[in-house]
């Protein structure tokens, strides 16, 4: 059942699908976006996947839509207007971002070695705001961090912006419990709640975000960050330094800008933290390592780029918490950081375990078949093979099991343990069958003696060359079948040949073909 | 070696029309963009001392190369030779193999940027003068001899895409609205049904008569050849106030005042028009129900379509030429034509939207960002006035904003024929390292616009067939008992190939391998597959055009086939680790 909707300007469309439904829509008249991704003209686009989105439109437009939906309507009360005007603000200091490097740096960069002098090239006031968002569960965080990352990515000014997903319970661009940040350069369609933020790159050729990205990641393996505090927090930071080593080179996605979403339980005062007193320690923590303290030495830390904007979505308590946690900050940081109320979308629906569960597996699958988008249909060839689990290192993520800071003597802080991981020897076939169907994280540690890597060494100190941060995110498998007498394993694979590394870290993720 | 001997040794593999071969010198001629005269002079001095049968496939690989590698402008450095170059191949190959060339030919027409020719106006009519006359296609001559089915079609197909491309600028060009539907339903029926000759004359007239109707399109190039192209009006303004809807109306549209393309209002005037509406095409049951009663009923439409204007007679050529001469002069006088035409003003035009986006007084605070600013989503389209054909994705109207748009189509275009063929053994690739990613620097060439991927594909492309070729080239000896000698590959169950190694000088099996005594095909034993991995690989960097020196090993990790455990490959054998045999 074809029908027309008319939605007046500065309005938008909303809709919300069930499981099996699928919608089909497009512009017939007029401007409109999803999530800041423009709607072509006359292109149908197929919505699926439980997903709930709104249309806008700022000058009024005219939709077909074909197919059902569980709710359907137009309102006239969204947040477009603040979330344009911070784009618009964000825009502007991306303008002078890019015209305080073009005046400190007019020789070319020579990304691969660090010339005598190059790290002078970083000038503090080439950087773009960093934007870390805020709120609670279904208030929008992930809406809103797209929006700005579209709508900076469709300026035609060529920004890279990079997108840091903390939230490891929807993957982003890759499978969940993964922590990763990713540069974007074209905005990216919303048909599906599986790949809102686009899907990492394919052998084949792509043009949208649907296939092209270039993730960075580490393996948290788990979905909440409240399972393993101290772990989060060690991948937090690392993640952060990552992201210093390529800011420092990039000097096109510096002036660009980092917009960081968070999972829901930043805004839980006690997650995360060692005691009662202390509150919101996940947000002050991602705070405090999203500083560019990797940048080169040479800078101090006063002018490191840092988080900029807060931005609380739609929850007045939090947004005076995070007024009083701003005062408790270090004075530089605190002195810089602007926190920001913005209006939580009425469009915004509550959703439960079940749905976030649909929606990982969901990931996990895409990752291996791909799935198909308006842009480039896309179905993938995964590879199915048999491995020896003695060749296999199988390793899990240390539970955080050290007594609480109360436990230990007064004055005395915790030194971070220098392994995070525990090889896992399945040494019994029941152990070894706990494997089925579980999510393998495939990591690599660069060759020590690779002089390529000497950057990589530089923000590892002395630590254990076996560390979780220091390990490569490589890929995903699934364990498909274990032969326990055999003992073999028979996996898939996204990619035929040999696997890039026989380390995997396993957590709580599972996935089966149903 | 030089580049132009290495290039043209190269060119000697290029012995049957092998897409792998072509996409292979394809990229070896990306390799070597930087000298592009030598690889064009390679395949010029190749092409002439061709045999007639070889020809076709390199002058397939001069169309990747140009199409392809539109960034590096190929197509410059071959306009010298091309004419030539195709004219004597088609004086000299055999009829099938010439419908092929007139199909090539036709897809150069419009294959340049902007659905310019791709080798420029001179050379597009030298060619199309021996198909057409004196005049080339669009000289009036009737052609000495009927046109083929498949002439007819891709003259139709070029016709239809020009217009399509057209419509995508200006979405409300009923005129080419109208044009576009009355060609796909030829196409339509010329593709489904057996049209007979005399017919198929019809069409191709017919065809012919809308290419040689004037209205200005994307893409139309002055008679000079090197004129930017021209943005036309939006038609639809043009011919809002006809009072009967008349064939002649539509080629005599009355200069208006110039619109602004991206003003929604004239879009909702054209369509409420009911006039218009009178003359919008049938609708679409009609073209479907078309090709179940080909023959007879295909006279009646091409009528029905005349009639109603969408179609002129084939014969009124003075009448057109005419019209033509009324509509093209007043929109080359238009403002707004100067405007667009001024495209030197790149970098002012970045600089006013900066300067307005400065100038903007937003304040980070709570109340300021719920201040309604009107207009301002306006700073998403003003500057980026065109809009890609296929997706959302928006373009200056200025030089660079062109260049990045023929190329961002191009990229539509390879996809779009990748989808075509199935994109059957499309995979995830691996994440990258940290090593890499870090350095995975966008830069502000054209190049990276084409996302990081489209040069993966193609260098992995280049890696598979490298590798595959290292396979076939491995060989054993032919075993000197007769027995043993007639033995099959245990896989395939065919047998070998045996070739006289001047190397070895002795007979040897090529494409074999011999694994604890049995002798298989090289490539049926990498692909059989094989059990329990053994050795940790590198992981293959994604990073596509920044190509960083790879081993060996790291060159095999992405070669596209199936199940491979291959620790070292060499000419003579390839050994197996891990697998079940040991």
């Amino acid at each position: 059942m074809s029908r027309v909707v008319t939605v007046p300007a500065l309005n938008e469309f909303r809709l919300e699908l069930d499981v099996s439904q699928e919608l089909s829509v497009r512009l017939v008249e007029g401007r409109a976006e999803v999530n800041g991704f423009e709607l072509s003209l006359n292109k149908w686009s197929t919505l699926k996947d439980e997903l709930r989105c709104s249309i806008y439109t700022w000058t009024g437009c005219k939709l077909e839509v074909n197919g059902s939906s569980l709710v359907e309507y137009t309102s006239n009360e969204t947040p477009l207007i603040s979330y344009l005007n911070l784009h618009l603000a964000f825009e502007q200091q991306r303008i002078r971002a890019r015209n305080a490097h073009s005046q400190h740096a007019p020789s070319p960069e020579k990304p691969n070695e660090r010339l005598p002098g190059y790290a002078n090239a970083v000038d503090p006031a080439s950087s773009a705001y960093r934007v870390m968002v805020i709120g609670q569960e279904d208030s929008g965080k992930s809406t809103l961090s797209k929006t700005l990352l579209n709508y900076a990515a469709r300026t035609g000014k060529g920004w890279t912006p990079i997108f840091v997903n903390l939230d490891p319970s929807d993957g982003g661009p890759l499978p969940p419990g993964t922590l990763s940040a990713t540069a974007y350069s074209t905005s990216t369609q919303t048909t599906s709640p599986i790949n809102a933020f686009g899907s990492s790159s394919t052998s084949g050729a792509a043009l949208d975000n649907s296939a092209a990205l270039i993730p960075q990641a580490l393996p948290y393996a788990h979905a909440s960050p409240a399972r393993n505090p101290k772990v989060y927090k060690v991948l937090a930071e690392a993640l952060a330094r990552r992201l210093d080593m390529r800011l420092e080179r990039d000097a096109k996605a510096r002036s660009s800008g980092v917009f960081i979403d968070t999972p829901a339980a930043f805004s839980s005062p006690n997650v995360g933290s060692d005691d009662k007193s202390s509150k919101y320690d996940l947000i002050k923590h991602a705070l405090h390592v999203f500083n560019g303290g990797g940048f080169p030495r040479s800078m101090s830390t006063a002018d490191n780029p840092q988080v900029d904007v807060l931005l609380v979505i739609g929850h007045e308590k939090l947004y005076i918490e995070m007024q009083r946690l701003q005062s408790s900050l270090d004075a530089s940081l605190a002195q810089k950081l602007k926190i920001l109320k913005v209006p939580k979308s009425g469009g915004a629906v509550e959703t439960d375990d079940a749905y976030r569960s649909r929606i990982q597996a969901g990931q996990i699958k895409s990752f291996f078949y791909g799935s198909m988008s308006n842009l480039s249909d896309e179905q993938l060839s995964p590879q199915s093979m048999t491995i020896k689990i003695d060749n296999l290192k199988v390793f899990k993520i240390t539970e955080d099991k050290v007594a609480p800071s109360s436990a230990l003597p007064i004055g005395a802080s915790r030194v971070l343990e220098n392994t995070q991981l525990e090889r896992v020897n399945f040494e019994s076939s029941s152990q070894l069958l706990t494997l089925v169907h579980s999510l393998l994280y495939l990591v690599k540690w660069p060759d020590a003696n690779d002089v390529l890597n000497k950057h990589a060494k530089e923000f590892e100190g002395d630590l254990d060359s076996k560390d979780l941060i220091r390990a490569d995110l490589v890929g995903f498998l699934i364990v498909t079948a274990i032969d326990s007498t055999k003992r073999t394993i028979t996996v898939l694979a996204p990619s035929p040949g040999r696997l890039p590394s026989l380390n995997a870290v396993f957590g709580s993720f599972e996935w089966q073909d149903t | 070696m030089d580049v132009y001997s290495f290039y043209k040794q190269q060119l000697g593999t290029l012995n049957s029309n092998q897409k792998h071969l072509i996409n292979n010198l394809t990229m070896l001629a990306r390799h070597y963009a930087s000298t592009p005269n030598q690889v064009v002079d390679a395949i010029h001095d190749q092409i002439s001392h061709l045999k007639p049968h070889y020809r076709l496939p390199v002058l397939y690989l001069i169309d990747s190369i140009c199409k392809n590698l539109a960034q590096f402008n190929y197509a410059h450095y071959f306009k010298p030779y091309i004419a030539k170059d195709w004219l004597e191949s088609y004086t000299l190959v055999d009829g099938s193999t010439r419908s092929k060339l007139e199909e090539l030919v036709i897809t150069w027409r419009n294959g340049g940027p902007y659905g310019t020719p791709l080798f420029g106006e001179q050379a597009q009519l030298e060619c199309e003068e021996r198909l057409y006359g004196n005049g080339g296609w669009k000289s009036s001559i009737p052609l000495s001899y009927g046109p083929s089915r498949t002439l007819v079609v891709s003259e139709l197909q070029a016709a239809l895409e020009k217009r399509k491309l057209h419509l995508q600028y200006y979405p409300f060009d009923e005129k080419v609205k109208s044009h576009v539907h009355a060609l796909s339903t030829l196409e339509k029926i010329l593709l489904t049904t057996n049209v007979p000759p005399d017919q198929l004359n019809q069409i191709y007239e017919r065809v012919k008569s809308m290419t040689n109707d004037s209205t200005p399109l994307v893409g139309s190039t002055g008679a000079g050849g090197g004129a930017p192209p021209i943005p036309p009006l939006p038609q639809s303004q043009s011919q809002a106030p006809p009072p009967l809807p008349t064939p002649a109306i539509i080629s005599t549209p009355t200069p208006t005042p110039p619109v602004q393309p991206a003003a929604p209002i004239p879009v909702l005037a054209a369509q409420s028009n009911p006039l218009l509406q009178s003359l919008t095409p049938p609708p679409p049951s009609t073209a479907n129900a078309a090709p179940a009663q080909p023959g007879s009923n295909l006279s009646g439409l091409l009528q029905s379509l005349t009639a109603s204007g969408l179609l002129k007679p084939g014969n009124a050529t003075a009448p057109t030429a005419a019209a033509g001469n009324g509509s093209t002069t007043p929109t080359s006088l238009t403002p707004l034509t100067i405007n667009t035409n001024t495209t030197s003003d790149d970098s002012d035009k970045e600089k006013q939207y900066d300067e307005a986006v400065l100038a903007l007084d937003i304040v980070l605070d709570n109340n300021d960002i719920l201040c309604p600013r009107p207009n301002l989503d306006k700073l998403f389209y003003d500057r980026l006035t065109i809009q890609c054909p296929q997706c959302p994705r928006r373009f200056g109207d200025t030089k660079s904003g062109k260049e990045q748009l023929g190329e961002h189509i191009d990229t539509h275009f390879r996809i779009n024929r990748r989808n075509k063929e199935g994109s059957r053994g499309v995979t995830r690739s691996w994440l990258i390292v940290l090593r890499d990613w870090m350095n995975d620097v966008a830069d502000d060439s054209l190049a990276s616009q084409r996302g990081p991927m489209a040069s993966h594909e193609d260098s992995q492309h280049a890696q598979q067939m490298e590798y595959r070729k290292k396979l076939e080239s491995s060989s054993v000896p032919v075993p000197i008992d007769a027995e043993e000698a007639a033995q099959l590959c245990p896989i395939c169950k065919e047998k070998f190939k045996s070739e006289f190694s001047e190397e070895d000088e002795e007979w040897v099996w090529v494409n074999a391998t011999e694994d604890q005594g049995t002798v298989y095909h090289a490539t049926c034993f990498n692909d059989r597959g094989i059990e329990g991995m053994d050795g940790v690989g590198q992981a293959s960097s994604v990073l596509g055009k920044r190509e960083r020196e790879g081993s060996t090993a790291s060159l095999l990790d992405s070669v596209d086939s199936k199940k491979i455990a291959l620790d070292d490959v060499t000419t003579d054998s390839v050994k197996i680790e891990g697998g079940d045999d040991n």
